[in-house]
């Protein structure tokens, strides 16, 4: 309502300009998310030829914008504004008619793209992102890493590991035992059957049958290094 | 569709090349002064809520009452002559300004500014002159200096009427009131008169002429406009003791001649509600007024107040009296009583250029640039330096190093005294330091738990420098003769003020001598002062001895030649003064621009003696700028290094200047690489059939090996285009001509193998700069001043000729950190510094080295001036912000703990594997 109201002020006075032809437009204050966006005074809109250039400023109602003055011929159109990123539009002048059509940074002038309506009407197709954001402490972050992740499972291994074969059923644990026997003797294979923490106590760990073999094992050769 | 996808394919492939402004450092490493320009009385409005000002910088503005900050303002681009633009208030709302266009000053634009908000209520253009006069009396009326007035309405802006004057009169300025329209008027033989006009229904008719001076000469006539009585004044050459008055309302008018108690030298005649005041300025300097009371075609003088050299003003009913320490404003009526008044005011040390009042506050305007509004309850509101925003020169000053001062003297002592002597110095000297150990101790921990080198803050008064060297001093020379030192580490907060360095001689430039923290200001009729950068004392003055009379010094240049440091200045009449220490005694060759011809010559035996001259290819074209490398642009490698390990060897010749053409005809550029030695042409470039904008121009930049320019073109794409030019020896790998010998321009060497690019950039670029490190390591940024008011960076290596066109990069490409040629850059807005900053009207960027090697300072001034830091290669030499000490404390903490733990579970474990018994 508002719009028609200034477009109609517009039109009774373009009555009166001196020469040359008459631009108007809007920029649209309109968003999905139903807010509206507001432009600051500093907004301009920038009408630019290698001939001529041609500044106009927001009106009162905060989102409409009037050219006056304008020779005909051909022009980008593009919005400075701190706020927000607009589009470029190509506006052709001739007498009677006004042309508005999108435009693409680097096509060649000739290649128009899609038409606009008239009055110009300029949505902003995004807020201007000026900064970049320092990543900050994060837990979550932090339980991504694999290295750290590896680090867990090998503290597990230490700590929990034994524990539970402690708590086994002798029965059970042979039983177990004599399963995995069968399978690849390997210590990397077969890493429910690796004793950390003897590696860790200062003895290459090898694949045992028994747990009472592998400690006199690695008991023994324990002694023979201090020698 | 297709093109859209391949256009975000390779924005991603460049992305590591953008980087941005961290959130965290925007409004902490920058700083930003808005600017309004010189302010002129007859266009500034004050009022109790805002000051309104036009400025002669075309800045239309809008400034708080209470802080002096701007609340919204504009760069216009109309026409800032003081007799060709006007502002007046339109309503309690709105503020009218009607200024002639730049482009043609037969158009008028008139335009109805919101005077809260800034935004625009209505504009038009009227053709037929220049503005002479506005008056606002219901509608707006403006009289053109065709000799047309316009009527407009005052809500739309539309044009309701017009009338034109009758042939041989010329317009002088319009009085409108509530009964009738005064259209003032000169002519050759009935003098000076007025039409009056009557206007209902849409049409403007003059009824009446009355001659108010047979005399065609009065010159300098002013209106008064306001309450009872319009009131022109005008002066008649020969009788300098009169002033001569006539009311202009009714439909006869009488001339009345006053004759002030003394001599005057200036007087301003204002229209208040007791009558018509005049503020009269003495032969001596004094000032007084004298208010009549007009009725009935007659003056009667009702009162003189006495002679006083405070600046007098006067507000509709209040005459305000300014000293320097006092403000008092007293009832303009017979009694004079005194209303109000606040003294311990403290004035700039500038003599007072005028004085404009509202109904409470004067804005009051001093030579050197300082504006200040005075309240008769709170004294000085607030003041504003704006002699910062026309700058002619600026430069970055080095501060002392810290310690630096006191110490270095003493180091030196000990070194070669007797070891004895030497020993119990240091030991003395290292006593005295322990004072400052609970302060050092306390910074340490400061800085320790924020990570931050700014939470030690350096004291504002010292002249020294911080750790990394981000505190430096910017000093500016202004067109009023001053300067002004600003500290990059304060937010710009002055550092010394000097007025009229060079006493009534305009600068020209400023450079440095031998030490750091000297300085020598040229003025364009020789004068050369020499000034302590760091504290802002004048040492000497002096005159370039054999300064030719008439003589205009026109550029000042700096430059070490075998270990030399001179300084010279450049003359209108082709002369060369060497300021500092005498002439060099070996051959010495220059180059410069005059007109449209760059001219070489030889200094030898104290002679300046002319060998070359490089003249544009037809005369149609004209040079619109040039340059060339900064003398202390550091190179570190001698080639550039590619993917299979060969090497291009760069041109590297110091003697490069670049100088842009164009051809306002055929609306072509082009772009010339001359060695300016030989006056050799290197390389030149043409760009036509573009149809360029040569208005605006070229902007250049010339960097170790290559040369940026940029320009706007419409075809064959519409926009700014940024052409890089990379200059190799050779187009061969490893291949090096300069090898092992020093290479003179003399020489017929060969000629660079030069590779070229051109890119598309967003917006119109004002100015080119390339960032400078402390010792060159560092990549290169392009700084580029926009005129969307900011301020944008682009890595040169983002700029590259060798960027492979329609391919993907070979995997030797890769290495050698070329991506795919995309010839849009700079579609990101972080490429822009300036980030949320409005920086109005940057004409020039400047650069200096921090410290640090990843670091770069950077300067840019106009209007605006901004300040911010840059890292081109990201700042490798500083531990990044989001260091997090804390955690690293914590994680060491946590490893005690958890071995301090463990290592008694080991260790009974161990003994248990000896004995054998563990489980």
């Amino acid at each position: 309502m508002l719009r028609w109201k200034v477009i109609f002020t517009v039109l009774v006075y373009i009555a009166h300009t001196v020469s040359a032809y008459s631009l108007r437009g809007f920029l649209d204050s309109t968003i999905a998310n139903g807010r509206p966006l507001t432009f600051s005074p500093t907004t301009e809109v920038v009408l630019r030829s290698a001939e001529a250039k041609y500044k106009s400023y927001i009106r009162a109602d905060g989102e409409s914008f009037v050219f006056l003055n304008v020779t005909a011929g051909s022009y980008v159109l593009s919005v400075n504004s701190i706020e927000h990123a607009f589009p470029t539009l190509r506006v052709d002048v001739a007498e009677n008619e006004v042309e508005v059509f999108l435009t693409h940074r680097g096509n060649e002038w000739g290649f128009k793209g899609a038409r606009q309506p008239y009055p110009i009407e300029l949505k902003p197709f995004a807020p201007a992102v000026y900064y970049q954001y320092r990543e900050g402490f994060n837990v979550l972050k932090l339980f991504k890493n694999p290295m750290l992740l590896i680090g867990l499972l090998t503290l597990i291994m230490v700590f929990v590991l034994p524990k539970m074969m402690d708590s086994l059923d002798p029965e059970q644990l042979k039983e177990i035992q004599q399963q995995q026997a069968k399978s690849v003797p390997s210590a990397i294979a077969n890493p429910m059957n690796f004793d950390v923490a003897s590696y860790l106590a200062g003895k290459t760990a090898g694949p045992s049958t028994s747990a009472s073999t592998s400690q006199s094992k690695s008991a023994g050769s324990a002694r023979s290094r201090k020698h | 569709m297709h093109v859209r996808a391949l256009s975000l394919f390779l924005a991603l492939a460049t992305a590591t090349l953008v980087r941005a402004l961290f959130a965290d450092e925007a409004f902490v490493v920058d700083w930003h002064i808005a600017s309004i320009g010189s302010i002129v009385p007859s266009r500034a409005l004050v009022s109790p809520d805002s000051v309104t000002i036009f400025s002669e910088s075309s800045v239309l503005a809008s400034l708080d009452t209470v802080n002096g900050t701007v609340r919204w303002r504009h760069l216009l681009d109309e026409s800032a002559v003081s007799q060709h633009s006007h502002l007046i208030r339109l309503d309690s709302s709105a503020v009218l300004l009607a200024a002639a266009t730049p482009a043609d000053a037969a158009i008028t634009h008139v335009a109805a500014w919101v005077e809260d908000s800034g935004y625009l209520v209505w504009d038009g253009y009227l053709s037929g002159g220049a503005p002479l006069g506005v008056s606002v009396s219901g509608d707006v009326y403006i009289l053109l200096s065709g000799g047309k007035v316009q009527r407009l309405s005052r809500s739309t802006g539309s044009v309701v009427a017009e009338y034109s004057l009758p042939e041989g009169y010329s317009p002088v300025d319009i009085v409108a009131s509530k009964g009738s329209i005064s259209v003032i008027t000169r002519k050759q033989d009935k003098g000076l008169g007025y039409f009056v006009l009557t206007g209902g229904g849409g049409e403007l008719a003059d009824d009446t002429y009355v001659v108010i001076d047979k005399n065609p000469a009065a010159v300098s006539v002013t209106k008064a406009e306001g309450y009872n009585s319009n009131i022109i004044s005008w002066t008649v050459p020969g009788e300098s003791t009169t002033i001569k008055l006539a009311g202009v309302s009714g439909s006869s008018a009488q001339c009345l001649t006053v004759t002030p108690e003394a001599p005057y030298a200036s007087f301003t005649l204002t229209s208040s509600t007791s009558g018509v005041v005049a503020t009269i300025t003495g032969l001596d300097g004094k000032s007084w007024t004298e208010t009549y009371i007009y009725s009935g075609g007659k003056l009667t003088l009702v009162g003189v107040t006495d002679p006083t050299e405070s600046a007098l003003a006067v507000s509709a009913a209040t005459l305000f009296e300014i000293s320097k320490t006092s403000i008092s404003s007293f009832a303009l009526t017979t009694t004079g009583a005194k209303l109000a008044s606040h003294t311990e005011i403290e004035l700039s040390p500038s003599s007072v250029e005028f004085a404009t009042c509202g109904s409470s506050a004067c804005l009051v305007g001093f030579k050197n640039g300082e504006y200040v509004l005075v309240t008769t309850t709170t004294g000085v509101a607030w003041a504003r330096d704006e002699s910062i925003a026309d700058v002619v020169s600026a430069l970055f000053v080095d501060l002392e190093e810290e310690g630096e001062s006191s110490s270095l003297g003493e180091v030196l002592f000990e070194e070669n005294a007797a070891p004895l002597q030497a020993y119990i110095h240091r030991v003395k000297r290292h006593w005295k330091a322990l004072a400052g150990l609970p302060q050092y101790v306390i910074g340490f921990f400061q800085r320790f738990l924020s990570g931050d080198y700014d939470a030690v803050p350096v004291d504002p008064n010292s002249t020294v420098s911080d750790t990394f060297g981000f505190r430096k001093f910017v000093v500016l020379a202004t067109t009023k003769g001053s300067l002004r030192a600003l500290d990059t580490a304060h937010a710009g907060a002055f550092a010394w003020k000097v007025d009229d360095v060079l006493e009534s001689d305009a600068i020209v430039g400023i450079v440095q001598g031998d030490a750091k923290n000297e300085l020598y200001v040229v003025g364009a009729f020789g004068t050369v002062a020499y000034v302590n950068a760091l504290t802002g004392k004048v040492m000497t003055i002096s005159k370039i001895a054999d300064f030719g009379l008439g003589d205009k010094v026109e550029s000042v240049l700096s430059f070490v030649d075998d270990g030399m440091h001179y300084i010279a200045a450049w003359t209108a009449h082709g002369q060369l003064h060497f300021l500092k220490a005498s002439s060099p005694a070996t051959s010495m060759y220059f180059s410069k621009v005059i007109d449209n011809v760059v001219a070489g010559y030889v200094f030898k035996e104290n002679r300046l003696v002319p060998t070359w001259q490089f003249t544009l290819p037809t005369s149609s074209y004209r040079i619109s700028s040039f340059a060339a490398r900064h003398p202390e642009d550091k190179t570190v490698s001698l080639g550039r290094v590619l993917g299979d390990r060969s090497v291009l060897y760069k041109y590297l010749n110091p003697h490069i200047l670049a100088v842009a053409a164009v051809d306002d005809t055929t609306k072509s550029a082009a772009v010339f690489l001359i060695d300016d030695v030989s006056g050799r042409l290197l390389y030149s470039s043409f760009h036509e059939n573009e149809v360029v904008d040569t208005a605006v121009g070229v902007k250049l930049v010339v960097g170790e090996h290559w040369v940026v320019y940029s320009y706007w073109s419409d075809l064959p794409a519409r926009g700014e285009k940024l052409v890089v030019l990379d200059m190799y020896e050779s187009d061969i790998k490893n291949e090096r001509w300069s090898k092992g010998q020093n290479f003179s321009s003399f020489t017929e060497t060969p000629l660079p193998f030069v590779q070229g690019q051109a890119y598309l950039f967003p917006e119109h670029i004002t100015s080119l700069t390339v960032s400078r490190s402390r010792f060159g390591i560092t990549n290169r940024d392009i700084i580029a001043t926009l005129d969307t008011a900011q301020i944008a960076v682009l890595p040169k290596r983002l700029l590259d000729a060798r960027r492979p066109v329609n391919r993907d990069p070979t995997n030797d490409e890769k290495e050698e950190g070329l991506v795919k040629y995309d010839a849009l850059i700079g579609d990101d807005k972080r490429f822009i510094i300036s980030h949320v900053y409005n920086v109005l009207g940057t004409k020039k960027a400047i650069c200096s080295p921090a410290y640090l090697e990843s670091t770069v300072l950077v300067f840019a001034y106009g209007l605006d001036l901004f300040f911010t830091r840059i890292t081109p290669s990201q700042p490798f030499d500083l531990l990044s912000k989001s260091f997090n000490k804390g955690q690293l404390l914590l994680t060491i903490f946590a490893l005690m703990v958890a071995v301090r733990f463990t290592s008694p579970m080991v260790k009974r474990k161990q003994l248990n594997i000896r004995w054998g018994t563990q489980k």
